[in-house]
Formats: C-alpha cells, structure tokens, sequence
C-alpha cells in the first residue's frame, strides 16, 4: 500500500511538472498565430478548454493529428518530453488530473544522430540552396520522391557527383522541343513523365500517342550538385550511411 | 513648352487610356480584375437605380467547405472558373451555372498544414488554368478539358511549412505566384514559371543572401529564417514590364531581437522585370516590424494627378491599418495614411515615409496595440472607381494584447515570438467599416458602419453600386456616392470570398462565392463569441436583373 502510494504520489508531481511545461509548448506550438486560442480559449481551431475532453482522445489527436485539417501529428515534431506535457496541459484545461498513460518515446520518429551524418542531413536539405538533394530526393519525411530512394544506399563521392541517371531518356511531347524524362506511368492512354531539364523537376501529363523517347538522355547529375563541394557532398555520404544503419 | 491646354487634354487622354486598360467588361480576367487590382468593372446594366431587382439566377455549391469559400473566379468567354479548398478547380457555365469539368486536386491524404486548405483563386491563359496548391505545388491543367497537364513540386512543403493559397499572376509565357511562410522560419521567394513546360524560369528571394545588397539589413544568420512570404497575388504593368508585389512581415513576428536591422525586404513592395525576376525598386513601409504588419496586400496601380502633375501610382494598404501610396516608375514615396481610428502602433507617417513614434511591444509583459494582428484590414481587396475616384476599403477597428516571447527558428514551424489575443479599442467595443475614400489623401467621403469585421473584397461597377457581404451572411449593395444601402441578400453563409461581375449574351451577373472560413474568421470569435457559431458553406450565388426589367 506505501509502496502504491508513493508511486501515486510521483506521478502527480510528475503530472505537475509536465502541466507546466505543457502551458509553455501550447503557446510555442498550439496557440501561435491563427490555431487554438490562448488558454484553449476561442481561435481558429476548436476551443479546447472546459469541454471534458477524453484523456485518451486528447492523447490520440495529439500524437496522430487528424488527417486532412490543420491538426498536424504531433509525434514527428515534438519529443517525447513536450508531447507528454502538451498532452497533460489540455488535459489540465478540461479539469482532469492530467495523469494519463504517457506516450513512449520509442513512438516518436526523432532518434539522436551523430554530428557528422547530421551535417550531412542539413547540407541535404540546404533551403538556402536552391537546388538540394530534398528537391529530387525524398528521406524522413522531407523532400520530392522523384529520383532514387536513398534510404538503403550508400553512394560514392564519384556517383553522388556523376550519376548519369541511368532510367532518364530523352523525350519529346507532340512533336516539342526533346527534354532529358523520366517516365512515371503509362496507362489509359495518359502518360506521366519528370521533366528534368531543370529543378525543381516538372511531372508532365499527356496523351501516350503524344510522347515519344528517343533513347538516353545527356543528362548530368553534376549539374544538379554544383553548389556542393566535395567535402559537402562526403558530409551528405555520411548521413546516407548513417540512414541506411537505422 | 507645351502649352497648358494642351497639356491637359493629353494628361485627359493618357488617364483615359489607362482607365480602359483597368476597368473589365464581358470577362473577369485576373485576380484584380485587370493587371491593375481595381475590382472595377464597366458594366452598368446594373446600377444604383435598378440594383434593388437583383435576383438570385444561379448557385454552385463545391462540397467542401473547409476554411470556407475565399476565391475571386475568373470568367473569359462566358466560363467562370472557381477554385475551392484543396484546390479542387471547377469550371461552370457563367449563364446557366452547370459544371463543365471538375478538377480534383489529388493531394496527399496525411497531409495538413498551419496555413489552412483555402484558395483563392485561379489564373486562366488561352488554354491553360494555373493554380498554387496547399502542399506548395503549381499546377496547370487544360482549359477545355480540366486534365492536368504539369505539376510542379515548388519546394516541400513539410520541410518549409510553406504553401501557396493565392492566385497566380499570368504575364505573357510565365505564371508567377509568391508563397506563404512568413509566420514560419522559412525564407520567402517569388517564382515564375514557364507557362508550356511548368519549368522554373526565375525566382526572386524576398531576403537578400549574403553578398547581395541588402542582407547586411539582417544581423547574424537571422536571413535564413526570416520570413517575407509573398502570399498574395501581384500587379503588373506591361508599359513598364514591372510585376509589383508585396512582401510580408519578418519572422520571427514579435521578436525583433535577434535580426536586427531593417530586414529587407520585408514590409516592402518590390517592382521586378516581369522578364528576368531583377528587383527594379523597392519601397519599405515597415523597417524591422515586430508587429506583424506585412506588407502583402493588392497593389492597386492608378494614373492620378499629384499637386497637379500626372503620376503613375501603385497604392497599397498595409496590414496595420495604414495606406502608402508610391510612383510606381521609380518607387519614390508620395502619401501616407490612417484607414483606421484606433491605432497606436505609430503615431503617423512623416511627408518622407517615416514611421513616427513606433511603439514596440514588450518582451515577457503584456503590450496593448492596435490594430489587432488580423489587420487594420484583412486581405480582401479594395476597389477603385474612376467615375467617383474613390478607394472603396474595408477596415476594422479591434486591439490586442500582446506578450513579446524570445524565440529560436525551427525549420518550418511556426515562429512568432510572442502570443496575442484580441481586445475591444479603448471606450468603445470593436467593430468594422467600408470607406470611400480620397486615394491620395485619403480624405473621407463616406463609412458604412458594420457590427462584424468585413472580411470579402469589395467590387465598384459603372452602376456606381459597391457590392461586398459580411459575416452573417448578407451580399449587400451600397450607393457608390453616398454609401446608403440599396440592396441585401441572405446567402447562407458569411462572406470571406471577392465577388465580381462579367456578362453573357449581354446580361450582367454579379457572383459573389459565400463560405465562413478562414484565420481571421477564427479570431474574431475573441471578440464575438457568437461567431463561434456562424454557419460554414461554399457556395457561389449569381445573380442578375429578372429578364423583363432588363
């Protein structure tokens, strides 16, 4: 009975320090700008005080967000520490005792990485450069899917800097000027093509009868990289590595 | 030397010339109306005298009312084309109000986004129709068919938390279209694209990058995250080839310290070659805003005399409530002006431009300030009319509470650097107006009072009618001279759209999209707590005189 006790006693105060900081991630995350309102008061997005709100819905929401509206899921953005306050705060709003089953950070996609494949991570998807690797390449969740899928291969500096894109033919759209494509589909008699002449690349829709190749393009991946040293583009070889181990 | 006749008769002609070029007819071309953003049509079937015959001919319901109804459709050749939440994009018979073709925006079913699900418009070329999507695409798709014909992924949008809800701005072969972002840590651009092949032909960074002019204007590496989204549709002058558009406020919003500096550009309206993407000039209204007064609204371009000489202009009313007027040739600042009574973030603008007597919110106590974040205005448009050579504008007097928060960019996520909550102006509960307004002065005309912020675009016509709608519901006429009203209509549902008017066969229609949605809709329950249960749709109600009375 001590024993339970006590464990009940640290869950509490556990709950009270999560409630705290939960109060200072919802206005970090929850009421800025045009979402919840301050204090789960009136906004944009629904009212979330005063409504005897469910813990384990609270909770669900919270995590997976809710498709299709402006509630984002929320596990790929917070750690589990803030996810847990979060959560514990809305629940405080509605009058609960903010004690609900926690959400265990192995749920949560933010793993630690080490500093060498982290700067490789940031270099992949530079926003300050124009053209980046996350315009062509899709990992983690950011980027186009539109070349390879990078996420089990480890490149060379000599591929990263030289691929010749081996699938990408030269194609023409009723009788147009030829442009370096890769061809997506075909059916229906609608073909889909990516334009790679420049980034970002361009999905093409036309009739099948519309759309000729006329074999392998000249196409070159260095002309994609240039903004990258080498040492940039080895930086990026050890993220990629890195990735392929997790 | 000319002499002074003659020299009128020519400045007479000049401003006929570009009158003509601004007002519509048959079609509603662009998003403004013409290049110039008037929201002023020639058409005078319908007038003051007769406006209280409109009947409803025609309505559209899209089926998705999420985040309301905001567009502005554009007609040519007597098809509207209107374009809904997510994009989805439907042409209709401007006359009978049967869908020709429906386009589904197959966007990704996980996705979701701060920056909401609503468009607001459409671009439309010989054959194509241009759209920016909710996940920061651009998409063409077949005039006469609705088929897609490119997609362009513009940048990720899960990375840049960006996103596109304007219309585009279609000049000769390219389509250009700005981006959202600017309350996230994300770096705004412009971009322009190949109307044939979607390429990218030139793109214009809102924040100069280092070893540009003007990134010195930023302290540290507070240029990479600093906002200056681009997210409303631009202006065009094709005497000049200037594309004109408007960028917003810093990021992060409130919290100034960390980027010292004037942060340009933001707050500014940039003049660029429609060409090449060059920055010909910009005029910065705000320097470093920890407000959150973007400068992103319309740039309407008017040929008015000044002190007796003709000018080119552009006007622009900026978020905070103040008007700035600037010769579009050489971006040189002309005039300044309050729209609103209750505003105390500047006590005014000096002959030169200057913001006098700036009063900064405070970091960690509560600052009142106002206008409220929502806007002296909001985005929907204003219009012009060159009968009465008034600026019709809509305003609202609210305030805010706001508490300053030191804040550190996080790529993509939204970074505002404090918290706000709206409040009633001192002595009096917050309400909105419709202006007519001197645009240069901005000397008063007349106000038409309204209990409830009016968030629609406002439209001027020949009629010298003035037709908007407000939250509740109501589509209402008002005399263009006198602001008396003349006619209302209950649609359904609040109006948070931009009406507008075309003709087919000779009979003019007056379209206004109704659909309660939208952020600033949002706040104002703050304020109004029964607004909380304002009654959503998306619905486009046409109307016209009843056959026998035209």
């Amino acid at each position: 009975m001590r024993v339970f006790c006590l464990l009940l006693l640290s869950t509490a105060v556990l709950a009270q320090e999560n409630v705290e900081l939960g109060a200072k991630v919802f206005i970090q995350t929850c009421t800025v700008g045009y979402c919840h309102g301050a204090n789960g008061g009136p906004g944009r997005a629904p009212v979330l005080a005063g409504r005897n709100l469910d813990a384990a819905y609270v909770a669900k929401v919270t995590r997976d967000g809710i498709a299709s509206t402006g509630m984002p899921a929320w596990k790929d953005r917070l750690s589990a520490s803030d996810l847990n306050a979060v959560i514990a705060y809305a629940l405080k709003l509605n009058g609960g005792s903010a004690i609900f089953a926690p959400v265990p950070a192995s749920e949560l996609a933010a793993q630690a990485i080490p500093a060498a494949a982290a700067k490789g991570k940031s270099l992949f998807f530079d926003p300050i450069r124009g053209t980046r690797c996350g315009t062509c390449h899709a990992l983690e969740s950011w980027g186009a899917a539109v070349g390879p899928n990078l996420a089990h291969s480890q490149p060379t500096l000599a591929l990263m800097r030289n691929g010749k894109g081996g699938q990408i033919q030269t194609a023409a759209i009723a009788g147009g000027p030829p442009f370096p494509a890769l061809l997506i589909e075909s059916k229906g008699g609608t073909a889909r093509v990516y334009d790679l002449t420049y980034a970002p690349p361009v999905l093409r829709t036309t009739e099948a009868t519309q759309l000729r190749f006329s074999g392998k393009a000249q196409w070159k991946h260095s002309e994609f990289v240039s903004s990258y040293s080498d040492s940039d583009l080895n930086s990026i070889g050890e993220y990629l590595k890195w990735l392929a181990l997790h | 030397m000319m002499n002074p006749q003659r020299f009128a008769a020519c400045v007479a002609l000049t401003t006929a010339a570009a009158f003509a070029q601004q007002e519509t007819r048959a079609d509603w071309p662009h998003y403004g109306g013409q290049y110039g953003a008037w929201r002023y049509s020639a058409l005078d079937q319908v007038n003051a005298s007769n406006v209280n015959k409109l009947v409803p001919v025609w309505q559209f319901q899209t089926g998705d009312s999420d985040g309301g109804l905001q567009a502005t459709p554009i007609v040519r050749d007597g098809i509207l084309y209107l374009s809904t939440s997510h994009n989805h994009i439907f042409a209709i018979n401007g006359a009978t109000g049967e869908q020709v073709w429906r386009y589904t925006y197959p966007l990704p079913k996980s996705f979701t986004t701060f920056y909401g699900a609503w468009n607001r418009g459409v671009a439309v070329s010989d054959d194509t129709v241009f759209i920016g999507t909710i996940d920061n695409h651009m998409v063409a798709v077949d005039r006469k068919t609705g088929r897609e014909v490119w997609n362009v992924n513009v940048e990720d949008a899960n990375q840049c938390g960006c996103n596109i809800t304007a219309a585009p701005l279609l000049v000769k072969d390219k389509v250009i279209a700005g981006v959202t972002g600017g309350d996230s840590a994300h770096r705004g651009y412009i971009s322009a694209f190949d109307t044939k092949t979607g390429r990218l032909a030139w793109r214009f960074w809102t924040i100069p990058a280092p070893g540009e002019p003007g990134n010195d204007t930023w302290s540290g590496d507070s240029w990479k995250y600093g906002g200056g989204s681009s997210w409303m549709t631009g202006s065009y002058d094709p005497e000049l080839n200037l594309v004109y558009w408007s960028i917003g406020n810093p990021a992060a919003d409130f919290y100034g310290d960390s980027r010292k500096g004037r942060n340009l550009y933001t707050d500014s309206v940039v003049a660029l070659d429609a060409s090449t993407g060059k920055l010909k000039w910009y005029h910065q209204q705000i320097p470093h805003d920890v407000w959150d007064f973007d400068t992103a609204y319309e740039n309407i371009l008017l040929d008015l005399p000044v002190d007796g000489k003709p000018r080119k202009l552009l006007l622009n009313v900026n978020k905070g409530g103040v008007v700035f007027v600037v010769d579009r040739v050489t971006g040189e600042f002309v005039s300044g002006y309050p729209i609103v009574k209750h505003i105390n973030w500047i006590t005014g603008v000096s002959k030169t431009g200057e913001l006098l007597g700036r009063n900064e919110p405070k970091e960690g106590v509560p600052s009142f300030i106002c206008p409220a974040i929502g806007g002296g205005r909001s985005w929907n448009q204003a219009a012009f009319s060159p009968l009465t050579k008034q600026l019709y504008t809509t305003a609202i007097e609210w305030c805010q509470e706001v508490v300053v928060a030191k804040e550190s960019p996080q790529e993509g996520k939204t970074f505002f650097g404090g918290t706000f909550e709206a409040r009633n102006p001192k002595g009096e509960r917050a309400y909105g107006h419709l202006d007519a307004v001197d645009p240069i002065t901005g000397k008063r005309l007349w106000t038409y009072k309204s209990k409830y912020p009016l968030l629609a675009s406002v439209l001027a016509t020949a009629g010298n009618v003035i037709f908007t709608g407000d939250p509740e519901g109501y589509f209402f006429a008002l005399d263009a001279k006198t602001g008396a009203k003349l006619w209302s209509f209950q649609t359904g549902s609040g109006h948070r759209g931009s009406c507008i008017t075309y003709s087919v066969n000779g009979r003019q229609y007056i379209a206004t999209p109704s659909g309660w949605g939208s952020a600033v809709a949002g706040l104002i329950s703050q304020l109004w707590p029964e607004a909380a249960e304002f009654r959503n749709g998306s619905t486009l109600t046409v109307f016209a005189l009843p056959e026998a009375a035209e």
